[in-house]
């Protein structure tokens, strides 16, 4: 308990907002200390790193890698910069934390310091993902989304085509589960944790239904489309097409259980491929294809994909802003985005992204250019809540401690809590 | 200090010498600098804390701004039943385990005791436990409660045909994270009590037995009570620890399934550290911190009294 007293003492008072004055950035030139997960293949920030100095040699970056789990980073990251650090020039932050580290002044905002065709390389609805009360506070450096992995070789052997909606899915993993290929039909990320909020905001969005409403005003989780998702997931647990277990499930688990050779289909990330086709840590390399999630029925014949990846932020204590803006350009450039295109990394770059030559020699990248995105509700600081409100009232009714109806409501009311600030 | 008034009780000359006061001012000057850190790191932020929690905070590029003198941080935990919810579960876990590793601890204590060789190598094991991170083991217990690889699923699997879940719904997850705590922390109240019971005078036993007690009325009657001032500190120290629990929360289960495992502590961190809203979280820290000191001293109050009439009776 003490640590957590201590650690809210960290800080002190002041007034002035994130925002830098562009005449003030310092030269571009100089060390500066790049804060991420790891990400792509071993050692691969580096690789970008070296590419980087290079084509830039006045600009030595340092890089520090982060724990691997996000809420810890966000916690060193909000601990290093409202205590004023500058240890950290420029850090890798998800795509849900620009409204929540905009409003807590976390990140400098950055349309003063860019050109306005900046954003040019990206997709106008991910670009638009960054901004907060106007501003881009982020630049995407690389993308994610939702994929379904799903065993080529046992469709192939018993003749079946790709499922198009879930229930089909929820079919053909039946009959596979019955002619003993596998013991699990699907698994996905349905654990207590912000993963379940994006697996239920594919379904839900596939059903036709959204959790907040457009203007990020009013709850709209308790809806006929949703209670369909939500009965639809349950379903799936009382079958056996899930297994039982699904409830504790997260990105690890699920992966692990479908490269044993254990389900027929998988919702992942992108890295689920590499995983699945890597025969040190697989059962099924090569037996694995990659596809667009699945519609609902009585909707659109393909689902749409929960929007993930990192973005690039700027601690607005830095003293280095000039050369991390040469760094951000670079980073987001053709250069390092084609690098990562080839490393297995989603590039952010529209121009790598669609890339017809990248696309043939990677097929998640093929399918990735080509996906409807839905967004999770992150526009509005108080998202981390509305989250909560989400996997929490969900992962309960999974296990089994609320009926679907009961659940939805339950959600909406804290989500409603959340919108009105008046939610833990 | 309570040792230097002890000292000054049985000097037969009650007034300090010149020379007294004089190392008196050598020891307070030598220690002050230690003193000023532990104000630092410990009360200073403390107080923040409770300041936090009773003012309205700004986040910003600079720091916390606290401005004006609320209570709404208090009133939205009381009105929350997320709140509501963390302070039942970690009241009822704290009594759980803590009783749990009470009995299981004294058990272990007794055989320790009665062990004439070996008993080094016992303790070593015993303690393995204790002595092992909590991050790790947390990490070691998540395997083992794995729903679909995990050796204990598979164990009840082989027994009874289905796999039992450990982790997925409310009531089994609670079970499981506090018997991986139990496992580990009984070692720890083991060593406590049989230092206690072998400081216990031998000849009260053998007067009990030769007035014709048998062994369980010695043990019960007059083991037992002499044992209370051990038991008091084991039980202290673990509610200390139990009341404040994040990591094995934190590593084993997150909080879930839905808020099934979230204690005060995880709540405190969820509010500050992924919603960042300092004030809540400022609340629910010093409110937690209160509630287990009110807890600690009733506890003491209720014990120590009886403690004493013992040492007076002996």
């Amino acid at each position: 308990m003490s640590v957590l007293l201590a650690t809210t003492a960290c800080g002190s008072a002041g007034a002035d907002a994130a925002s830098v004055d562009p005449d003030r950035v310092g030269p571009a030139r100089g060390d500066i200390t790049w804060y991420a997960i790891n990400f792509g293949p071993e050692g691969f920030p580096e690789q970008l790193i070296a590419a980087f100095e290079r084509a830039h040699p006045e600009i030595s970056v340092d890089f520090q890698p982060a724990p691997n789990n996000t809420d810890t980073m966000r916690a060193t990251l909000t601990t290093e910069i409202t205590g004023g650090s500058d240890s950290i020039d420029v850090y890798n932050g998800d795509l849900v934390w620009p409204a929540q580290f905009g409003d807590a002044q976390l990140a400098m905002p950055l349309d003063e310091h860019l050109p306005d065709d900046f954003w040019d390389r990206y997709p106008k609805e991910r670009a638009r993902l960054t901004e907060y009360r106007d501003n881009h506070l982020a630049a995407p450096l690389y993308v994610d989304a939702g994929f379904l992995y799903y065993r080529k070789d046992l469709l192939a052997k018993h003749d079946l085509p790709v499922p198009r909606t879930w229930q089909e899915l929820a079919d053909t993993a039946k009959r596979l589960q019955d002619a003993g290929d596998v013991t699990y039909g699907y698994v996905g990320q349905w654990a207590n944790y912000e993963g379940l909020t994006v697996n239920w905001t594919e379904l839900s969005a596939a059903a036709g239904g959204r959790s907040v409403t457009a203007d990020d005003a009013e709850p709209a989780i308790d809806s006929e489309e949703n209670r369909a998702a939500l009965d639809f997931m349950r379903r799936l647990l009382d079958e056996g097409v899930v297994p039982s277990a699904s409830t504790s499930f997260q990105e690890q688990q699920s992966l692990q259980t479908f490269v044993e050779g254990d389900a027929a289909f998988h919702r992942n990330w992108s890295h689920g491929w590499d995983m699945a086709n890597d025969p040190l840590a697989s059962r099924i390399a090569d037996q694995v294809g990659v596809l667009p999630l699945p519609g609902f029925e009585g909707g659109e014949e393909r689902g749409p994909s929960a929007a993930g990846g990192w973005n690039l932020m700027v601690n607005p204590h830095s003293k280095q802003i000039g050369a991390v803006l040469v760094f951000m350009d670079w980073m987001t450039g053709p250069e390092a985005q084609r690098m990562m295109a080839e490393n297995s990394v989603l590039p952010a770059s529209e121009e790598v992204l669609n890339d017809p030559e990248l696309q043939r020699e990677n097929p998640v990248l093929e399918v990735a250019a080509d996906l409807d995105l839905v967004a999770r509700p992150a526009q509005t600081p108080r998202y981390p809540q509305i989250s909560h409100g989400i996997y929490t009232n969900i992962n309960g009714s999974l296990a089994g401690s609320a009926p679907t109806a009961n659940a939805l409501r339950d959600a909406a009311e804290d989500i409603q809590r959340a919108l009105e600030d008046r939610a833990l | 200090m309570s040792g230097g008034t002890a000292r000054a009780a049985i000097r037969p000359n009650k007034g300090h010498s010149i020379l007294e006061r004089r190392f008196a001012r050598l020891g307070w000057g030598f220690a002050t600098p230690a003193l000023v850190v532990v104000l630092a790191i410990t009360l200073f932020p403390i107080a923040f804390s409770v300041a936090m929690s009773l003012s309205h905070v700004t986040v910003s590029a600079d720091g916390f701004q606290l401005s004006g003198t609320t209570t709404e941080h208090y009133e939205m935990l009381l009105k929350s039943e997320r709140w509501r919810h963390a302070l039942v579960f970690t009241v009822l876990y704290t009594i759980g385990t803590v009783v749990a590793e009470l009995v299981l601890g004294t058990l272990i204590a007794l055989v320790l005791e009665q062990l004439s060789g070996g008993r080094g190598w016992m303790m070593a094991l015993l303690l393995l436990p204790w002595a092992m991170i909590t991050v790790v083991s947390a990490q070691l217990w998540a395997y083992m409660y794995n729903g679909v690889y995990g050796v204990l699923t598979a164990l009840t699997e082989g027994l009874t045909g289905t796999p039992f879940q450990f982790l997925g719904t409310p009531t089994p997850a609670v079970l499981s994270m506090a018997a991986a705590d139990v496992w580990k922390t009984t070692p720890f109240v083991a060593i406590i009590v049989l230092a206690g019971l072998m400081m216990l005078p031998s000849d009260v036993v053998e007067a009990a037995r030769v007035d014709g007690a048998s062994a369980w009325t010695a043990f019960w009657r007059v083991r037992l009570p002499l044992l209370r001032p051990a038991l008091v500190i084991a039980v202290l120290f673990r509610i200390l620890q139990a009341f404040g629990i994040f990591d094995l929360p934190f590593v084993l289960t997150g909080g879930g399934p839905g808020d099934a495992t979230e204690s005060l502590a995880l709540l405190g961190w969820h509010v500050m550290f992924t919603n960042l809203d300092f004030g809540p979280g400022a609340a629910v820290a010093a409110s937690t911190a209160a509630l287990v000191l009110v807890g600690c001293l009733i506890f003491l109050r209720a014990f120590r009294a009886r403690v004493g009439d013992e040492e007076a009776q002996a």
